[in-house]
Order: structure tokens, then C-alpha cells, then sequence
């Protein structure tokens, strides 16, 4: 081996980019899946298939408001999500340390909705930002995973440099395996890079307080720092009678409204006797939470907070860029797909690095373990988010605790997905690992459709094209691919 | 060159570059807090927002620049940089 540029530096790639690729692989799946958050916990809401959306009415939303407030003095920070196109309920929610979760409200006369208790779609955000590892370490190992994604991009340029052209033009599936799978890897790599480059710079800098805590405003999710239950200081928790009236929430609904645009306040945020009637992440493209305060107790306007000037709009524009929350469904999908390009890019790289070692370290022990935890997350994660949505439908929907059921369920089925890989791969056929977590999600999947039949109302089955009918027909184009591969490793 | 004198040199190379990606990283997280003091120092809080910007562009740039300083027997930077900076440029 001589020391030149490209060889160090495609040591660095192969390194970086396989160490960090086990994270980012993850990270990039939940992302991927986190962009359709909110469609995801409607999907597995199925009891909201019954209702139509209707605008939300004045009454329903001073009934709410009389509603969170009794549950701020029993100690919950509970907080009022109003209706959008996307999720088209009014919501009160907590945040239960990893998701906001809470009851589903019709918002034309308040009444509740009877629906069953799920984490939804936010398990993928949690995911996707922090691995489900809590905002101070798991922030940290995805901070350091996406400066390993800008090193193994920068380096990868570096080494395919001098043939860069023509690797954007060749495309060669049917030459040797190796030869495949590395130019469907420069291939994806070289079209998607700005795309991955941007979120990683935008992902790594919304978060970078995490791994720099001592530059950071607030606590950052430090372990022993967490925020007291109940922020309102002096009342006594549990003590629903003590709580004062609130003022009437429509006012000032309407009144915010007139100061930040029309049908652009997404959340009612309560703290320390007053109202915050915040704009909606969706209402612009900066994510700025611009709000209007006012008196819990009387209703009085008390203040109006805007991003005071272009230094402090630059987090929002980053933001904006990231979650993409302002953007219209066409603008989300192709999100979706560059994440799951940039995923399966990931974990074509991971392949290739077990491609490149198998000949001298197949029987040594550092191998095999790098093998178990590839099938993991490339086979496995998904296999996981399956078994979430099939646990979703298939647990009883008054069972208690049941969301931390589903997501329990999730990491079960993970950790059994590499079980099964470390025995494939200690076995003398470490292929089969791959094969058989291939059938078994290509099964599950085309089943998917069956099973939403089964658990939901068919009441508007075939008014239109549904967030049920998408999820159930992108599983389905999942699982046939899943079965495509299963097919060519059984004819390998 | 025997292949047991192969095996070793591979393996001298490898821990240098092993030892150089991880006392460069030390140095990038340092070189990191240092960019951030300065933007905190130059406008205060509200500039630390593009010492951000400035720290992750900065932290993968120089580590990659590190990477790329050849062996202390062969030390013609030049060439070698001049291969990283277009890529840098490109990418940012």
C-alpha cells in the first residue's frame, strides 16, 4: 500500500464512512419517515377515518382551552395544537420526554374522539434526532455522524475526482457484483450529494449547542437538567380548584390573527399566567415561532414577539430548510426520496465495505460483527418500523400504555432482527441473514394494505385517494422491492 | 518487497493514519471552540449563529486538510491541496 492522496483518503472514506454509516443509515430512515410525521399518526389513529374535516369554531376552542387549563393544574405542560390541513384536529398535548402525545378533538364542537394511544409517527423524528437515546447523547452521536457524513462526501469527491464525469453517466447492474453496487453507490451519491450535504451542515448546525454545551443558552437536554414538571411556579400541582379562570381563548385568537396573518397561529402555549398564540411551523418558510402573549387571566394583549432582526432569522432559515414544515406534499415527497436514496446509498456503502474485507477476514470475529450490525440496520430497522405499524393495528386499542407498548414492540423486533443476524453471520451462510429479514418484511408489508382493511372502518373506503391508501400503497411498492431482492440473493 | 515486510508496512501506515484521524479530530473539536469564542467575543450571543455556520464548514474542511498533509518524507503540500480545494469548493 503507498501513501499517496487518493489511498489516504479512501482509507478515510472507508472508515468514516463505514462507522458513521451505521448511524447514519438509521438516522436517514427516520428522517426519511419523520417527514410524514403527522400522516403517520393519523394513519395509525384509524377511528379519525370516520370524521371529515370541518373548520374550527369558537366555542370548541374556549371548551379546549378550559379543558388544558385543568390540566395544567393537575401538573401536565399541556399545550393546544390547532387544526391545518395536514391534521386537521385539534390536539391537546404533553410532551412525555420523547413524543408529544395527548387527546384528539373535533374541533367544530370540541367533543373528544375516542381514539387509541400511540406515539405515532414522532417515533421516527425521535429517531432521526437522537437515535431514542434522549436529547443530550443521542443529539451528540448524531452531531458527530453527520460531520462524518461531510468528511466521507468531501473524501469521496476526492477520490472519485479525476473520473467524476463518467461516473454520473455509468450505471453497469449487470457487470460483477462489486462492480454494481459501487456505481449505484457513486451514482446515488454524486445526484443526491447537495441534497445530503445540505442536511447534514443544516442538521448538524440546528443542533450544534449539543456538541458544543458550553456555548449553548439553555440546559440542551443535559442529563440533571430536566425541566421541573410543572413550570408554573408557586401553584400547587393536583390542585385542579385552585387554578384560575381562563380567559376566553377565541379573542385572542382572533386578535393574534389581525398581528401575524390570518390562519397562521399553529400552537396555544400556556407559561407563567399567560397565553402564547404562536405561529405555525408551516406558516413560513423560517421556522420563527413568532407569537402574541396575552393575560391568562383577563385577555389583555401583553406583548408581540418577532424575530428582532436577519442575525437571529438565520437559525429559522436553517430550520426551514430541514423540516421543511412550510412545504406543499410534492415538495415532501421528494424529500422523502433523496432521504431514502441517501439511505440506501448508506447502506450500499456498508456493503461494499463488507464486500472489500470478505476475502481476507470472512472467519475473523471484527468481521462478522460488522456483518451482524449491517443486516441490523439495513434489513433489520426496517423490518422494525414494519412491526410498528403492525403492532399499531393489532393491539387492542383500550389497552393501557399502549403507545409505549407499540414502540417497545419496535425495539423488540429490532433487537431480534440482529439476534438473527449475528447468528446468520457467525453461521457458515451469512447471506441467509439478509434473505430471510428480506422475505420476512416483503410478507408483512404486501400484507400491510389487507390488515389497514381489517382494523378500520370502510366507512369512505372509496371517497378518494386517502393518507390511508398512501401509506398502505407505499409499504406495498416497499415490500415488492423487498421481494425483488429476496429473489435475485435466492438465484445468487 | 516480501509479503511479511508488506503486512508491516501496511500496518506501520494504518496506525499513522489511524493516530492522524484521531488527534485530528481533538485538533478540529479545539479548532471548533476556538471559532466560537472569537464569534462570541467579535457580536455576542446573537453572532454565535454564524459561528455555528462558520464552526461545521470549518471542522470537516480541516480535518480533511490534515488528512491530506503527505509524510514527512515526501512533503510537497502543494499538489496535495491543490486536489482538496476544488472539492472543498465545490461542496460549500
Amino acid at each position: 500500500m503507498r501513501d499517496t492522496l487518493r489511498i489516504r483518503m479512501g482509507w478515510l472514506h472507508e472508515w468514516v464512512g463505514f462507522i458513521g454509516g451505521l448511524i447514519l443509515v438509521v438516522v436517514f430512515t427516520g428522517g426519511s419517515l419523520a417527514l410524514f410525521d403527522t400522516e403517520l399518526t393519523h394513519w395509525m389513529q384509524p377511528e379519525l377515518s370516520r370524521y371529515q374535516p370541518s373548520p374550527l369554531s369558537d366555542d370548541a376552542l374556549n371548551r379546549i382551552g378550559r379543558l388544558a387549563q385543568d390540566l395544567r393544574s393537575q401538573g401536565q405542560n399541556a399545550f393546544i395544537t390547532l387544526p391545518t390541513p395536514r391534521d386537521p384536529m385539534l390536539r391537546v398535548q404533553y410532551f412525555n420526554g420523547h413524543a408529544f402525545i395527548g387527546t384528539v378533538y373535533n374541533p367544530a364542537d370540541g367533543f373528544p374522539i375516542l381514539t387509541r394511544e400511540t406515539g405515532g409517527g414522532q417515533l421516527f423524528f425521535d429517531l432521526h434526532h437522537s437515535l431514542y437515546y434522549g436529547p443530550f447523547w443521542g443529539n451528540m452521536l448524531t452531531e458527530i455522524a453527520a460531520i462524518g457524513l461531510l468528511v466521507a462526501v468531501v473524501s469521496g469527491i476526492i477520490i472519485h475526482f479525476r473520473s467524476i464525469l463518467t461516473d454520473l453517466l455509468l450505471f453497469r447492474p449487470f457487470a460483477s457484483k462489486t462492480r454494481a453496487w459501487m456505481d449505484a453507490h457513486i451514482l446515488a451519491g454524486l445526484l443526491f450529494l447537495p441534497f445530503m450535504a445540505m442536511m447534514a451542515y443544516t442538521g448538524a448546525v440546528i443542533h450544534a449547542p449539543r456538541l458544543f454545551p458550553m456555548f449553548g443558552m439553555g440546559h440542551h437536554g443535559r442529563p440533571g437538567h430536566e425541566r421541573p414538571a410543572h413550570p408554573q411556579g408557586g401553584r400547587a400541582p393536583g390542585n385542579g380548584q385552585n387554578a384560575p379562570a381562563l380567559a376566553p381563548l377565541a379573542p385572542m385568537l382572533h386578535k393574534a390573527e389581525a398581528v401575524l396573518g390570518a390562519d397562521t397561529v399553529g400552537l396555544i402555549l400556556f407559561e407563567r399566567g399567560t397565553v402564547s398564540m404562536t405561529k405555525a411551523d408551516s406558516a413560513s418558510f423560517a421556522l420563527s415561532r413568532d407569537h402574541v402573549t396575552f393575560s391568562e387571566k383577563d385577555g389583555s394583549q401583553i406583548a408581540v414577539v418577532q424575530i428582532p432582526d436577519n442575525l437571529h432569522r438565520i437559525g429559522g432559515v436553517l430550520r426551514g430548510l430541514h423540516f421543511i414544515r412550510w412545504a406543499s406534499l410534492p415538495m415532501r415527497w421528494l424529500y422523502f426520496i433523496s432521504g431514502l436514496v441517501g439511505s440506501i446509498m448508506m447502506s450500499g456503502g456498508l456493503i461494499l465495505f463488507l464486500m472489500k474485507h470478505r476475502p481476507k477476514k470472512a472467519r475473523s470475529f471484527l468481521f462478522r460483527l460488522a456483518e451482524t450490525l449491517t443486516i441490523a440496520v439495513t434489513t433489520g430497522l426496517p423490518l422494525a418500523c414494519l412491526s410498528y405499524l403492525w403492532a399499531n393495528r393489532l393491539f387492542w386499542s383500550d389497552l393501557p400504555a399502549r403507545g409505549a407498548l407499540e414502540i417497545r414492540t419496535f425495539f423488540i423486533v429490532w433487537a431480534l432482527a440482529l439476534i438473527h443476524a449475528a447468528l446468520r453471520s457467525f453461521s457458515a451462510k451469512p447471506r441467509r441473514g439478509w434473505n430471510e429479514q428480506c422475505a420476512v418484511f416483503a410478507a408483512f408489508a404486501l400484507t400491510l394494505f389487507p390488515l389497514d382493511l381489517l382494523t378500520r372502518s370502510a366507512n369512505g373506503f372509496l371517497n378518494g385517494f386517502d393518507v390511508y391508501k398512501s401509506v398502505d400503497l407505499t409499504v406495498f411498492c416497499f415490500g415488492l422491492a423487498a421481494l425483488f431482492i429476496h429473489r435475485r440473493l435466492v438465484a445468487l | 518487497m516480501r509479503k511479511s515486510l508488506k503486512k508491516k508496512h501496511d500496518r506501520k501506515l494504518i496506525r499513522a493514519w489511524t493516530l492522524r484521524l484521531i488527534l485530528g479530530t481533538a485538533f478540529v473539536y479545539i479548532a471548533g471552540i476556538g471559532m466560537l469564542s472569537l464569534f462570541r467575543r467579535m457580536g455576542g450571543e446573537p453572532f454565535l449563529n454564524v459561528g455555528f455556520l462558520c464552526a461545521f464548514a470549518l471542522m470537516p474542511a480541516l480535518l480533511l486538510v490534515i488528512f491530506s498533509i503527505p509524510p514527512r518524507r515526501k512533503r510537497n503540500i502543494v499538489p496535495s491541496l491543490a486536489l482538496l480545494a476544488p472539492c472543498l469548493g465545490w461542496l460549500f
